[in-house]
């Protein structure tokens, strides 16, 4: 009883949630480990089958965030209106919120302390590479379509990149004539970027280009042979970065961005809780919890599979993709804030 | 003597689907440091109201409200004036001293100062056993004594209680008793709603009525219950020795009320009982 940490409700709310998170977690994950081994998926490439295994990485994901969101709502009063005790509460608690921050913090940082050996050890375990690589998706031309009426389509990147692999997987159309595979040349900065032309006869087909690293700020397809109209959108052209980037830590930020659901599911529960009662506030948080890990909302569902296909997810993309969840969990507070504030009048 | 409590024109009313509803009407109050006051009334009188509104958790609908000359929201009231809900205990998973723990941290009181009080108050209340208990486990008996010490780690000016003894057993009632009269004696003002009329009567020095929102009466008991006049009460006689003591009352202008046999209380009885050991079991 002497040390102060363990009287602060953010340090009770993390005690709370690490007992009733970790080992629902685990179990979650000998389960999908087991169930991942046992169900290979059926897909052409070994890259291909670990981004398969994701939803195995995110089932215990969710059951540690699932956890820690209920014991949350359940132990801090203030998070649901006319709870019992609230009055003590109340009073006592410093902030605009009463301690609900503080309790946010602390379950956040319990999910935090689950999910880092998750995302690094039993991510690996599942088949992350130990290195991770910066993926570029390039940015698709105005008309991306290759054909024989169209043989050149130009690529800008917005900055130079230095890399040693690009990867083309475009849509095909119906052919032109008699089917012919279409052979297409890869030009970076004006020259050749390899010796062997890519050549594609179905859609969604996926072809690597490695090539010693340089730096490329201009691409360009050539279509030298082929009957196939080949359709190049934005996500089609990526290149692979040349630099390599620890697994270890992407796996750690992998574990920052599952915070994401947690957060924006307990600033709702913080938000109805001003004028809500328990019920509604859990079914508001673990609504908001589902739509954003098992909905593929948010960024999490794409940095698991990232993760797992070793694309490093410290880039401006990926930390684009989370600014609207963090701008929703944010609105939320205030929300809750000012509601709080008024309902005490 | 010091004025703890001074309330103006307080009003408080509820906007509800079928309209507004008066929970206070409109009071005046001053009280005096170091007094004990009880507040008498039915549900719904607006006992628990006027203690939220002292303790800065509603904001009246009209009316002033100073407690030790500072409005009831101001932020420094916290720790001078402390305020025991009634109802179950928050964060019913800690145990005793955690839970005190955590008040005297939010209360800014320094760790060691917060753990000797808490000591002291556990045993004082007879909670020391209870050890790492989860606080939800207590009886409501066990947890209204955590909640008095809870009120009282800060030593408070004003404690504001909101039925203080309803779950205790009488013995529990008593040190809760005990207890509030020392604080009052070193100076503390004592607030407390409560149904239990025969200890409001035992240790309030003034008793305030409140019905349907209206201060229907105050005052000490002897102004309210008109209990200025002298009674005898006598023991050891038998009835022929009772008939001349009460025809020698009469002749002197007195007026004899009753006769009664003489038994004892029901709270002596288990007094008795509970120092006596159970057959069978060490005590």
């Amino acid at each position: 009883m002497s040390r102060r940490a363990t009287r602060h409700p953010a340090i009770f709310t993390l005690q709370r949630c690490l007992r009733t998170a970790a080992l629902p977690a685990l179990g979650a994950a000998v389960v999908a480990f087991t169930l991942a081994m046992w169900t290979e998926p059926m897909v052409a490439s070994a890259a291909a089958a670990t981004g398969a295994r994701a939803p195995w990485l995110s089932l215990p994901i969710f059951v540690c965030a699932f956890s820690c969101v209920v014991t949350t709502v359940l132990f801090w009063p203030l998070l649901a209106a006319r709870r019992p005790g609230s009055d003590w509460l109340r009073r006592l608690q410093r902030g605009p919120l009463h301690g609900c921050g503080a309790a946010l913090s602390g379950a956040l940082l319990a999910s935090l302390l689950v999910c880092a050996p998750l995302c690094t050890v039993y991510a690996s375990a599942l088949g992350a590479p130990s290195i991770a690589r910066t993926h570029t998706l390039v940015p698709a031309p105005a008309e991306p379509l290759l054909s024989a009426k169209r043989p050149h389509l130009h690529f800008a990147l917005a900055a130079p990149l230095l890399g040693n692999e690009l990867r083309l997987r475009p849509l095909a159309s119906l052919p032109e004539g008699p089917l012919r595979a279409s052979r297409v040349r890869v030009m970076a900065d004006g020259a050749p970027l390899a010796a062997a032309t890519a050549e594609f006869d179905q859609t969604g087909q996926i072809v690597r280009i490695p090539f010693a690293s340089r730096t490329i700020s201009a691409l360009e397809l050539v279509l030298e042979d082929g009957t196939v109209p080949l359709f190049f959108p934005t996500g089609s052209v990526e290149l692979i970065g040349a630099g390599e980037q620890s697994g270890l830590a992407n796996g750690l930020f992998l574990a920052l961005l599952a915070q994401i659901p947690l957060f924006v599911a307990l600033a709702f529960a913080c938000l109805a809780g001003a004028v809500a009662a328990l019920p509604t506030v859990l079914a508001v948080a673990v609504g908001v919890l589902f739509v954003m890990t098992v909905g593929g909302e948010g960024p999490l569902t794409a940095a698991l599979q990232g993760r797992l296909q070793g694309h490093w997810l410290l880039t401006t993309s990926v930390f684009r993709q989370c600014v609207p969840s963090l701008l929703l969990g944010s609105t939320a507070m205030i929300g809750a804030m000012m509601l709080r504030r008024r309902s005490r009048r | 003597m010091a004025t703890a409590i001074s309330v103006q024109q307080l009003a408080v009313s509820f906007r509800t689907r079928q309209g507004s509803v008066a929970a206070l009407q409109p009071l005046d109050l001053e009280l005096g440091a170091g007094r004990i006051v009880g507040i008498l009334g039915p549900n719904g009188s607006g006992k628990t109201t006027l203690l939220r509104v002292l303790a800065g958790l509603q904001t009246p609908t009209s009316g002033r409200v100073q407690l030790l000359d500072r409005q009831a929201n101001d932020p420094a009231l916290r720790r001078l004036v402390a305020f025991q809900p009634d109802g179950p205990l928050p964060l019913g998973v800690l145990s005793a001293p955690e839970f005190l723990a955590y008040v005297g941290a939010q209360l800014g009181l320094p760790n060691a100062v917060s753990d000797a009080r808490a000591q002291a108050w556990l045993e004082r209340l007879e909670l020391q056993h209870a050890g790492r208990r989860w606080v939800r486990t207590f009886s409501s008996g066990m947890q209204k004594r955590l909640a008095l010490a809870a009120a009282l780690l800060g030593e408070p000016s004003i404690l504001l209680l909101d039925e203080p003894t309803s779950g205790l057993d009488p013995i529990g009632s008593g040190v809760v008793m005990q207890i509030l009269r020392e604080r009052a004696a070193a100076g503390m003002t004592i607030l407390m709603a409560s149904h239990h009329l025969l200890e409001v009567e035992e240790i309030c020095d003034e008793v305030l009525v409140l019905q349907g929102g209206v201060l229907r009466a105050r005052g000490t008991l002897a102004e309210l219950l008109g209990t200025d006049a002298d009674s005898l009460v006598v023991r050891g006689l038998d009835h022929d020795q009772l008939q001349q003591l009460a025809q020698a009352a009469t002749a002197l202008g007195g007026e004899v009320l009753r006769t009664e046999r003489q038994r004892d209380h029901l709270f002596a009885l288990f007094r008795r009982l509970a120092n006596e050991p159970v057959r069978g079991q060490p005590k």
